[in-house]
């Protein structure tokens, strides 16, 4: 930097990424490989040496973080179930039974919210073009956030009712 | 990489371990002062841009991001400014013109803009996104 031609002015901005080494570039690559993938392509995508993607696929596989499909050739991906056991173990250490119990109840009535205002079950029922069309007090952008949070609200609620029963577990454990 | 395999049909949960690497990513960078994960109103990503980086007419500046498991997204930008607020977004869902992508620019003009295409990664997209953003603050010190 000659600073000579510098005006009033902030830097530039960082690059959040670009001080990802191989390990976390292929954990990064992992969290969006949503379909069995072979760690050529991975190596590939991620531009480093395939045994190198190998080593770390291997060892994310036995962690857990990323299933492993044996066969010609071997394939990877993300492993949801995972990031759940992962999600809910952090409910569990972080609240009480009671906050866990809360915050199920107000999920449910978020989702019941929905389900009477979309006269659906589920959000997968809703089509959202059609219900954009027919409504005028909302966008086609209103629904899909709509969808997305209720779809989100079962997410969560599942989540903390399992967290709720592991901690209840617990404690009925030590009390016991 | 994967496709996105969102077509509108099937809406999906926001993706919170994408919301938490790029949480921890971004709160590295010297633009960001916060990045946390909330759930008030919306489950999503908020990022508080520092102060330093705009003029004093800008009294807040903050990205809200929302990612879905099926690689949909939608991203918020807000300046609270003394003369009104700013805004505009990036989106990528199905949408009555057929296009999975857009950009909606601020909120004088009426209609998106041109359609963009946007990277799959969700990586490549904050990145398309903070760029955007940093010509804004470069405009801003220009004005």
């Amino acid at each position: 930097m000659t600073g000579s031609d510098v005006s009033d002015g902030p830097p530039p901005f960082e690059d959040a990424f670009s001080s990802d080494d191989a390990e976390q570039q292929i954990y990064a690559e992992m969290l969006q490989t949503r379909t069995p993938t072979a760690a050529s392509a991975i190596a590939e995508t991620v531009g480093c040496d395939p045994k190198t993607a190998r080593k770390y696929l291997r060892w994310f596989a036995e962690l857990g973080i990323v299933t492993r499909h044996e066969g010609h050739p071997t394939t990877y991906e993300r492993n949801d179930s995972y990031f759940e056991w992962r999600r809910i173990n952090r409910l569990a250490a972080e609240h009480s039974a009671e906050e866990l119990r809360r915050h199920v109840r107000e999920r449910s009535e978020k989702i019941a919210a929905y389900e009477s205002e979309y006269d659906a079950s589920t959000p997968d029922e809703v089509d959202a073009l059609r219900v954009a069309d027919s409504r005028t007090d909302k966008s086609i952008d209103d629904v899909y956030d709509d969808l997305g949070d209720w779809q989100t609200a079962r997410r969560e609620r599942r989540q903390y009712e399992r967290a709720r029963q592991r901690r209840t577990g617990s404690t009925e454990q030590a009390s016991g | 990489m994967t496709p996105p395999t969102g077509d509108g049909a099937s809406p999906a949960p926001i993706d919170r371990p994408i919301l938490e690497l790029l949480r921890d990513r971004l709160d590295t960078t010297q633009q960001v002062e916060t990045a946390t994960i909330t759930d008030e109103g919306h489950l999503e990503l908020r990022v508080g841009l520092s102060d330093a980086y705009y003029p004093e007419t800008v009294r807040e500046a903050r990205l809200a991001v929302r990612w879905y498991e099926n690689d949909d997204f939608k991203i918020h930008y807000r300046e609270v400014r003394e003369d009104g607020d700013w805004e505009c977004r990036w989106d990528r869902h199905r949408n009555p013109h057929n296009e999975r992508d857009y950009f909606h620019p601020p909120p004088e003009a009426q209609s998106p803009g041109e359609d963009a295409s946007w990277p799959t990664d969700y990586r490549e997209v904050l990145r398309f996104v903070l760029d955007e953003i940093e010509d804004r603050v470069q405009t801003l010190w220009r004005g």
